[in-house]
C-alpha cells in the first residue's frame, strides 16, 4: 500500500495536477461562498469538462472543489449571517457575533484552520484506513440509522437553546417540513395542501436561506442609522492572530475531527449533522458554555472542523464499496466512472495510482485551504465595510437567485418569502432555528428507517433493538434526553435549597 | 454587539403568545396527518403530538410565571427601526412578486434602488455602480459560468 501511495504522490506533484488542485480549491471557495451553489453542483458542472483531461487532473479539480466549497460556506455565515451551505449553519452561532464584535478576521482564520485540520485528518483517514472503516458502514441497519437520527435531533434540540420546549418544537417543525411531499414507502402525498410544486418536498436551500438569511438582513436594515450606516457593529480590530487561542482550539479540533469522521462514514447522515454534533460537544465540554452563541472561537472551530472532517470519510463507502453516502460522493463516483474507474473493492488493485492519487489530493487540497484562506481573509473581511444600505439589497437579491438557481422554480421564491416570515416570527420568539434545519435533513431518514425496521422485524417489540449496536445507540440517545430533562430540574432544586439555606 | 445570555430572556407575555401560536399551528398538520392512511400517518402524528406537548409545557410554564409575578409588557420597537425594517421587507416582497412578471434583473435593480432610499442612502453614483457590478457578476457566475437560468419575465418568455 505504501509503495502505491509513494508512487501516486510523485504523480500528483506534476505541475498540471498542482494547478488543478489550486484552481479547484479556489473555485470551490467561491462556490461555497455563494448561497445556492454547492459542491455537488460545482462538481456536476465540471464532470463533462474534465472528460478530456488526465484522470488525476480532473480528480484534483473535484477534490479541490469539494474541500474548498465546504470551507467557503463559512465566509457568508461569518460575515453576513447567511449560510453558504447547510453544513455551515452552526458556524453562524459564534462566527456572526465575532464579526459583529469586530473580530471577523479572526473568525475567518479560525474557520480556515479548522476546516483545513478537519479535512487533513479526514483525508488521512481515507488514505490509510479506508478498507477497514468500510466495514463499519456495513454494520449499520435501519434501526441503527433511526437511533443515530434521533440522537442528532435530540442532542441539538435539547441542548442548544435556553428553552427545551422551544428546541423540541423547532425539531418537530423541521421534521414536519422534511415530511412534505411523496411518502417514499407508501407513495401518498403528505402536507402538500394541493400544491403540485411540493410533491417532491421542500428544498433545504429554501429553508436555510429563508430562516437564516432573511431575518438577520431585515434586522440589519432596522438597526441601520439614517444614511445607511450600521449601528452596532464594531470596527474590525486586531490582526486576527490565531496563536493565543491555540491551547483552547487544539482539543476542539481533535474531538470535532473524530466526530466528523465517524458521522461521515454513515451514509446519508452528512456534514450537516457532523458540524452540529461537534458544536454541541464543544459547548457541552467547555469550561464556560455561556460564551457559546456570543462569539466563542471554539464554536466556530468545532462547527468548521466537524463539517470538513466529514469530507474524506464520506468517500470511504463510496470508494471501497461503490455506495455513495451523500450527494457529493455520488457525483464524485460519477466523476470516477467518467474517467474509467469502477469504484469497489477492486479499485485499489486495478488503479492504485488514480485512487491513492485522489486520496492524496483530498489531503493536499485540505492543506491548500490554509494559504488561500489566510490570504483571502484580508479580502473577504472588507465585505463588512460595505454600507448596510448597499449590502442589504445585495444579500436579499443573492438569496433570491440562490433559491431560484437550485430548481429553476418561481415557487421556491414564494416559499422563500414564507420561510423568511416564519424565520422572523421564530427569531422574535427566540426559538432556536438550527433544530429546524436538522429536522428537515434527518426527518425523511428517521421515518424511512423506522418504518423499514418495523417491516424487516418479525417481533414489533424488538424491531428497534435487533443488535447490541442498536441497544447501545438507543441507550446513548435516551441518556442524552434524560440528562437534558433532568439538568434544569437539578438546577431548580439546587437553587431552592440555596434559598432555603439563606433564609 | 451581541447580547449576553442573561439578557436574552423573553418576557412571559412573549412566550404565552408563542405557546398559543404553537398549539394553534400544530392543529393544522395534525388534522392533515389524521386524514392520511396506512403506516404513513403514524410518524407525522407522533411528531405533531410531541410539538403539542412542547406547546402545552410552554403554556403551563408561562401561566405559572404570570401568576407568580406580573412582568411589564415588552416594549414596542422604536418607530424608526420598525419603519426601516418594514421598508426593506416590503421592498423584498415587492421584488419577489414582480420577478415572475418583469424578470430577475429589472426586479433586482428596483430592490437595489429602493432599499438604499428607505435607509436614507442618497449616493446615486455608488448605488448605480453597485447595481451594475452586482448584476454583471450574477450574470457571469450563474448564467455564463454555471448555465443556470434566471426568471426572464413575461415580455421575454
Amino acid at each position: 500500500m505504501f509503495d502505491s501511495i509513494l508512487s501516486a504522490f510523485l504523480v500528483i506533484l506534476e505541475p498540471a495536477n498542482l494547478i488543478a488542485m489550486l484552481g479547484g480549491t479556489l473555485l470551490g471557495i467561491c462556490i461555497g461562498a455563494l448561497p445556492g451553489l454547492s459542491a455537488t453542483m460545482g462538481i456536476a458542472v465540471l464532470i463533462p469538462l474534465s472528460f478530456g483531461l488526465d484522470p488525476l487532473v480532473g480528480l484534483g479539480l473535484m477534490a479541490g472543489i469539494y474541500n474548498g466549497a465546504m470551507y467557503g460556506g463559512a465566509i457568508p455565515s461569518i460575515l453576513l449571517g447567511v449560510p453558504g451551505t447547510p453544513a455551515s449553519v452552526a458556524t453562524i452561532f459564534d462566527g456572526r457575533p465575532m464579526a459583529e464584535q469586530g473580530r471577523g478576521k479572526l473568525a475567518l482564520r479560525v474557520a480556515v484552520f479548522s476546516s483545513a485540520i478537519g479535512g487533513l485528518i479526514s483525508g488521512l483517514v481515507l488514505l490509510l484506513l479506508a478498507p477497514p472503516l468500510a466495514r463499519v458502514t456495513l454494520l449499520f441497519g435501519p434501526s441503527d440509522y433511526f437511533w443515530v437520527a434521533l440522537f442528532g435531533l435530540s442532542s441539538l434540540s435539547l441542548l442548544l437553546g435556553k428553552s427545551i420546549a422551544k428546541g423540541v418544537f423547532a425539531a418537530g417543525f423541521g421534521l414536519l417540513i422534511g415530511l412534505i411531499g411523496i411518502d417514499t414507502i407508501g407513495g401518498q402525498e403528505r402536507f402538500t395542501f394541493g400544491f403540485v410544486e411540493l410533491v417532491n418536498g421542500v428544498n433545504i436551500v429554501v429553508v436555510l436561506i429563508g430562516l437564516f438569511g432573511i431575518p438577520p438582513t431585515l434586522k440589519l436594515a432596522a438597526g441601520a442609522l439614517p444614511g445607511g450606516r450600521e449601528t452596532d457593529r464594531a470596527e474590525d480590530a486586531g490582526d486576527g492572530r490565531l496563536r493565543p487561542y491555540l491551547p483552547q482550539l487544539l482539543p476542539t479540533w481533535l474531538k470535532s475531527s473524530l466526530i466528523g469522521v465517524f458521522v461521515g462514514l454513515l451514509p446519508g447522515v452528512g456534514g450537516n449533522m457532523a458540524s452540529f454534533l461537534s458544536y454541541n460537544e464543544s459547548k457541552r465540554s467547555a469550561r464556560d458554555p455561556a460564551r457559546f452563541g456570543y462569539g466563542a472561537e471554539e464554536g466556530v472551530a468545532a462547527a468548521e472542523c466537524g463539517n470538513n472532517a466529514d469530507n474524506g470519510a464520506a468517500l470511504v463507502p463510496a470508494l471501497t464499496l461503490g455506495v455513495p453516502g451523500s450527494s457529493v460522493s455520488a457525483v464524485i463516483l460519477g466523476g470516477l466512472l467518467v474517467h474509467g474507474l469502477q469504484p469497489g473493492p477492486e479499485l485499489f488493485q486495478s488503479n492504485p495510482n488514480e485512487v491513492y492519487g485522489f486520496m492524496l489530493q483530498m489531503v493536499i487540497t485540505a492543506a491548500l485551504l490554509i494559504p488561500l484562506g489566510l490570504l483571502g481573509s484580508r479580502l473577504f473581511v472588507r465585505v463588512l465595510d460595505i454600507p448596510p444600505a448597499l449590502l442589504i439589497p445585495i444579500v436579499l437579491s443573492l438569496s433570491m437567485v440562490g433559491v431560484y438557481a437550485v430548481n429553476n422554480s418561481l415557487f421556491d421564491i414564494q416559499l422563500l418569502l414564507v420561510f423568511g416570515a416564519i424565520g422572523m416570527v421564530l427569531s422574535h420568539f427566540q426559538v432556536p432555528l438550527a433544530p429546524i434545519v436538522l429536522g428537515v435533513l434527518l426527518g425523511p431518514m428517521a421515518e424511512e428507517n423506522l418504518r423499514l425496521a418495523f417491516m424487516l422485524s418479525v417481533d414489533p417489540w424488538t424491531a428497534l433493538f435487533p443488535s447490541p449496536l442498536s441497544v447501545g445507540l438507543a441507550l446513548f440517545t435516551v441518556s442524552v434526553i434524560a440528562f437534558s430533562l433532568l439538568k434544569p430540574l437539578t438546577r431548580f432544586t439546587r437553587a431552592r435549597l440555596r434559598r432555603a439555606a439563606a433564609h | 454587539m451581541s447580547r449576553h445570555p442573561d439578557a436574552a430572556d423573553t418576557a412571559p407575555w412573549h412566550d404565552l403568545v408563542f405557546a398559543v401560536l404553537v398549539l394553534a399551528g400544530t392543529s393544522v398538520p395534525s388534522f392533515s396527518a389524521l386524514r392520511l392512511s396506512g403506516a404513513g400517518r403514524w410518524f407525522p402524528l407522533a411528531v405533531c403530538a410531541v410539538m403539542a406537548l412542547a406547546g402545552m409545557s410552554m403554556l403551563c410554564v408561562c401561566a405559572l410565571k404570570l401568576l407568580r409575578h406580573r412582568p411589564a409588557r415588552p416594549p414596542f420597537p422604536e418607530g424608526g427601526a420598525l419603519k426601516r425594517g418594514a421598508g426593506a421587507g416590503l421592498a423584498f416582497l415587492l421584488t419577489c412578486v414582480l420577478t415572475p412578471w418583469v424578470g430577475y434583473f429589472p426586479a433586482t435593480t428596483l430592490l437595489l434602488i429602493i432599499v438604499p432610499l428607505v435607509l436614507d442612502f442618497r449616493h446615486w453614483r455608488v448605488i448605480a455602480f453597485t447595481a451594475l457590478t452586482f448584476e454583471a457578476l450574477v450574470y457571469l457566475v450563474f448564467i455564463e459560468g454555471f448555465g443556470r437560468q434566471l426568471p426572464s419575465g413575461v415580455p421575454f418568455s
